[in-house]
């Protein structure tokens, strides 16, 4: 059936000139790549209160630079030793100089004849250092092993990651050996090789980072690349002739976001217990430095006697790598296309 | 579906295993009597006595073996294969006799051409003994190890089959002392041949003639049982059933076994200790061994002896051992251990104490290093402290670094802490410029630590040298070897010399703190050489 | 198939050979030597023993020596354990160490996959974050200090399980929790995330708009899809546990290879670091194979030959 309609041009009538570009016009404002995932970043509460403590943390620990150096760490006071935390005005045991001995609490400060106005604040080590200063020192060194870990995994294992699954065949054959080769030889031995050119200390262990942190890495970014590959966008911005460095950087690394960002907040931890692992047989930073795994390793031998001694550094790691993971977890919705909304 | 099947089923069987497992050690720790459990630090690397090097082989075979003298409390000389000896009156033949009845645990007898065998092996440089060098003073013995003569020309002789002759090129006083330890036991020539390479490398591959004898040692196992050995001599007077050793190589792991009774000795570390200390239990037991500095003479900081003075007096030992260490270890009265040898009644220790040597004097130190520094034209000195890598020894190092710098001025210590083998490796080689060193004595004689220091000892790697020095460690063992007075006195001497030059300045006398339960009776402990004897050792009450 | 298996196990040989060569080299550079008391030996004695170890040889006859030595599967003796050939020591630790490896991974992989499912599906709920908590948690406690804390409350204070030893299935389960949280952890947020960009894909959308049920859109599709970057990471991860984890073999007094390993290296038993270190690699080379051959089959959209196109 058809019902003839009678449409003149009396049935319409013309827009004002403003509304007709109004329609045009983008609501929101325009924004670049950056600027949308730190849009979306912010909206991320954990990841905003991560982030303040992170950047707390490194003020605190880099800030500390002037005030806790070597002339300051290698000063003990054996006097001191083995002191609970004490914080004045605080009645709570256990932050009150008052340790738990058999079962029963007693005042450290007084069994030690400790003058009155003298308490450290999460108490002392076996030489009466403070172990607050100490905990703040053992971050600092904790925070540049990871950063270390993380440029070496974002350059060299991601840039390779993404050539030898890119390129495929041959090229990736032999990068493959390579990883094969360089994580077959355990990173003990090139710990104590580096030991033997360098002296023992942070640039060895730096130097057993760089070599062999990354592997991981590049093999999670291939595994994802081979995938990526594949994809529709991928083939289409080839078939439209952009260069593999632009398709790697605006296609690949964008939707390679999270395996990035989970494989470095993995990073992170590994590198800094990698070092623990150091102190734990003997061969990681030497006194009077000190790192959270070297402190880690010292409480945990005490823990039935000094428990604070464990709790304290294991605290501020478990603080500094919730902060780091839930960034992370922030990041990544913020810059994985895949998520946007 | 099928994994979560699969998962189900898994953690049922984990389940029942859990539940089992409960049970099963609850019921085997209804403790049996005359069982011992002991706690061990390190693997056991070999029962091979010509090749045993390290405390944990030493230990167990001196407990499994038996040579002609056992030794008792006190490092007192008690009886073992030996009846009877005669000493020529020059004092350079031995004719032991030998015990008959005695026997292998395979039954086979011990006679005197076991230790002939024994020894030739041990000297025979093909065996690769670490230490026949104690056999020096043995007719021929080092021409022996550096391969110029044969084995067979060792001054060891049989006589039948109960007669032992040893010979000696020189006296040596402390003979007695040397047939308690096991490098000097003997070997049965039959098992050693019958199982080749494999000798000594599991408790099967061995054969026992001492108070007990091992099972369950596969050669690389972290527990192994010594049993009583039915075929000894003495076996009536071995009370204990079997002794259970466990290697736990951290003291967190071996004290909460002992907490819940699985264990009836551990060693502790310096905070157990300093936290344990007067509870039931509490033992220290103390070792014949000094820690002291060593000094590179070839760095010409160190050739100053007022520098040496200074480090020396600025280290608190009494701070030191009782807040950082806390373990029972004492400050060094002087190189030669306290307690390892004494004379008419008087410690060694204390004869040749020299006060300035080991005293921490902090206005003295200033004013030694200041000079010093002046002598050598220097305002400040940089120099590196070398240690072992344990934790003690990195307790130590951050002590002393802690001490030097923040009261010398001008100092600045670089630590270097390294594995226990690439300590001795860089030591040897000159590789330093103040090392940590420690020496343990073998037996109980001051000897055994004063000859470390002559010039041309390799040991001395410091090069401290001292003509006197040298020339009264010479006489001890030539002129005035068989002359017990003059002996002494000899090395008092030269132990004075050694501590007002500060050839070393000695730290510490290493002791070990042990939880032992109360019931655990009649263990003996000597502070050098070979540390325990079961043999008597007995479980009473619970 | 065949002819890239064939290529791939000749890559294997050629992989481990130079695992070898240098690690043999690098040996040579370490400082020290194996010898405990050599200040105390005569140079006579030193000499037979270089020449025992073949160590008196110019370094290339050692290496030839020490290639051919490892074809007939003979890796030398071990300095640390007098006349204890390497072969016999790897053979006696290695299962302790490989059972509580592949535990540890069953459980860390098993227990991962669910709570990362279940954080998936109940992404930004309170459920996501408390998961998300706990593995981050697990994760960055070292795990010493979990072995520590296992041993003093559950075994000691507890009482229910041993507190050190091997010798039954009761011992290894608090190891393998402390060596198990941490790919537990990690499996966890890999399931996640891969499960989370999943579910939004458009073919769980029509799996969903099928009908089927929640559970069968995980299993069957969420699920398999999200467990290919995981792959990668089990395999490497399984070795390097079944190779050991010195510390907590050290703390639960386990007799396995871990802990050996970090004792040959510091008593300068070079026999033993180049045989476990050639153990561990040719595991890694091979896992790192069949890890290839497993992504082909869950992922069809994979090529075995690697060479997409």
């Amino acid at each position: 059936m058809e019902e003839n309609l009678k449409v003149t041009s009396e049935d319409f009538q013309a827009l004002p000139k403003e509304e007709e570009l109004d329609a045009e016009k983008i609501a929101a404002p325009s924004l670049t790549f950056t600027q949308d995932a730190w849009r979306r970043l912010k909206k991320n509460k954990g990841a905003v209160v991560s982030l303040i403590i992170i950047v707390i943390m490194m003020v605190v620990a880099f800030g500390s630079t002037p005030f806790i150096n070597h002339s300051e760490l290698v000063k003990s006071a054996p006097q001191y030793a083995n002191l609970p935390a004490k914080i004045p005005g605080v009645n709570i045991n256990g932050l009150n100089g008052k340790l738990k001995q058999g079962g029963v609490w007693v005042d450290q400060y007084k069994a030690n004849n400790v003058p009155d106005g003298k308490y450290f604040v999460l108490g002392t080590d076996y030489l009466g250092h403070s172990l607050a200063q100490r905990i703040i020192y053992g971050t600092k060194i904790s925070l540049i092993v990871a950063v270390v870990a993380t440029f070496f995994d974002l350059t060299i294992g991601v840039s390779y990651g993404i050539i030898s699954g890119w390129k495929g065949g041959m090229v990736d054959n032999v990068m493959q050996r390579i990883i094969e080769i360089i994580s077959s030889i355990p990173s003990l031995v090139i710990v104590v090789l580096m030991l033997l050119v360098f002296k023992p200390g942070m640039t060895s262990i730096i130097c057993a980072i760089a070599i062999s942190s990354w592997t991981t890495m590049a093999r999670m970014i291939r595994a994802e690349t081979l995938q990526l590959k594949s994809q529709e966008y991928v083939l289409a911005a080839r078939t439209l002739g952009e260069s593999p460095v632009k398709i790697a950087i605006k296609h690949l690394v964008p939707n390679l976001s999270s395996i990035i960002i989970i494989q470095t907040m993995y990073t992170i931890p590994s590198a800094i217990f990698f070092e623990a692992f150091l102190s734990f047989i003997g061969i990681g930073i030497s006194a009077p430095e000190t790192s959270l795994g070297v402190l880690l390793n010292d409480g945990q031998k005490n823990f039935q006697f000094l428990p604070y001694q464990m709790w304290y550094p294991a605290i501020v790691l478990c603080v500094l790598m919730i902060s780091f993971n839930l960034l992370g977890d922030g990041l990544r919705d913020a810059f994985d296309p895949k998520t946007r909304r | 579906m099928k994994l979560v099947k699969v998962a189900a089923s898994g953690a049922i069987v984990a389940l029942c295993a859990l539940t089992l497992g409960a049970c099963g050690s609850k019921s085997s720790s209804s403790t049996s009597k005359q069982v011992l459990n002991w706690n061990e630090t390190a693997e056991l690397p070999t029962m091979d006595l010509s090749t045993a090097t390290d405390t944990v082989s030493f230990d167990m075979l001196n407990n499994t073996m038996e040579g002609l003298y056992r030794l008792g409390k006190n490092s007192k000389i008690e009886p073992g294969l030996a009846t009877k000896t005669k000493v020529s009156s020059d004092g350079l033949t031995y004719t032991f006799t030998l015990r008959k009845g005695a026997k292998w645990s395979n039954g086979d007898k011990v006679t005197a051409k076991d230790f002939v065998y024994s020894w030739r092996r041990t000297l025979n440089p093909k065996t690769n003994s670490q230490y026949a060098y104690l056999f020096e003073g043995v007719k021929n013995a080092t021409d022996i190890m550096n391969g110029k003569k044969s084995p067979e020309t060792a001054g060891i002789k049989a006589v039948g089959d109960y007669k032992l002759v040893v010979t000696l090129d020189r006296q040596i006083p402390y003979l007695k002392l040397l047939m308690g330890f096991p490098v000097f036991f003997p070997q049965n020539q039959k098992v050693v041949e019958k199982y080749g390479s494999k000798y000594g490398t599991a408790s099967k591959y061995m054969v026992y003639d001492g108070p007990f004898q091992m099972t369950g040692w596969t050669g690389t196992n972290l527990k192994w049982t010594l049993k009583k050995n039915t075929n000894y001599w003495d076996k009536k007077n071995v009370k204990l059933s079997a002794i259970n050793y466990k290697v736990n190589k951290t003291t967190t792991t071996s004290y909460n076994l002992y907490q819940s009774g699985k264990l009836d000795a551990t060693s502790l570390s310096a905070e157990q200790a300093k936290q344990l200390k007067g509870q039931t239990g509490y033992t220290i037991r103390k070792a014949a061994s000094t820690f002291y500095f060593q000094y590179n003479q070839k760095n010409a900081a160190f050739k100053n002896k007022k520098i040496r003075q200074a480090l020396s007096m600025v280290v608190n030992r009494e701070q030191f051992v009782k807040k950082v260490l806390g373990d029972g270890s004492v400050p060094s009265k002087g190189l030669v251990s306290m307690g390892l040898a004494s004379r008419n009644g008087e410690d060694f220790a204390t004869a040749a104490y020299q006060k300035n040597g080991v005293t921490y004097n902090l206005s003295e130190a200033k004013k030694l290093w200041n000079e010093g520094l002046k002598e050598l034209g220097k305002t400040s000195l940089e120099f590196t402290l070398l240690s072992d890598d344990t934790d003690k020894a990195k307790n130590t190092t951050a002590f002393i670094q802690s001490a030097i710098e923040s009261n010398l001025k001008g100092s600045k210590i670089n630590v270097s802490n390294v594995p226990f083998k690439t300590r001795l490796a860089r030591t040897t080689s000159g590789d330093f410029d103040v090392v940590i060193s420690a020496w343990g004595a073998d037996f109980s004689d001051p000897i055994s630590f004063l000859d470390l220091f002559t010039s041309d000892n390799s040991y001395n790697a410091g090069k401290w040298s001292n003509a006197q020095y040298d020339k009264l460690i010479a006489a001890s063992k030539t002129t005035d070897a068989g002359d017990t007075a003059k002996r002494w006195n000899d090395l008092v001497s030269a132990e004075k010399i050694l501590m007002n030059d500060q050839g070393v300045a000695p730290l510490y006398q290493q002791a070990t703190a042990w939880m032992i339960k109360p019931k655990v009776k009649g263990v003996i402990y000597n502070s050098a050489g070979a540390n325990y004897n079961f043999k008597n050792a007995y479980i009473s009450g619970n | 198939m065949k002819k890239y298996l064939a290529k791939r196990v000749f890559y294997m040989v050629l992989t481990l050979f130079l695992v070898a060569t240098i690690t043999f080299f690098l040996m040579k550079l370490m400082p020290g030597t194996p010898y405990s008391n050599q200040e105390k030996m005569t140079p006579e004695q030193i000499s037979i023993m270089n020449k025992q170890y073949c160590l008196d040889k110019p370094v290339w006859m050692q290496y030839l020596i020490y290639l051919v030595g490892m074809l007939h599967g003979d890796m030398g003796t071990s300095f640390q354990f007098s006349n204890q050939p390497v072969s016999y020591l790897i053979a006696t630790r290695l299962g302790a160490s490989a059972q509580l490896g592949i535990q540890a991974m069953i459980f860390g992989v098993f227990f991962g996959i669910i709570l990362g499912s279940i954080a998936a599906i109940n992404r930004n709920t309170w459920v996501d974050t408390l998961v998300t908590v706990l593995s981050i948690i697990g994760k960055s406690v070292p795990n010493f200090v979990l072995a520590v804390l296992l041993q003093y409350y559950i075994a000691l204070k507890l009482g229910i399980l041993p507190i050190a030893d091997w010798g039954g299935f009761s011992y290894t389960i608090l190891p393998t929790i402390a060596l198990g949280v941490g790919p537990l952890a990690e499996t966890a947020r890999f399931i996640r995330t891969g499960m989370v960009d999943v579910l939004n894909s458009d073919y769980i959308e029509l799996a969903r708009a099928k009908g089927l049920s929640k559970f069968q859109v995980v299993y069957h599709h969420a699920l398999r899809n999200s467990l290919i970057p995981l792959v990668t990471l089990i395999g490497p991860y399984t070795v390097a546990l079944m190779t050991g984890s010195m510390v907590i073999e050290n703390i639960f007094s386990i007799p396995g290879i871990g802990e050996q390993f970090v004792k040959s290296i510091t008593t300068n038993d070079y026999p033993t670091i180049m045989g476990v270190t050639m153990l561990f690699s040719a595991g890694l080379v091979a896992v790192i194979l069949l890890t290839d051959i497993i992504y082909g089959i869950i992922d069809p959209r994979i090529r075995l030959a690697g060479n997409g196109d």
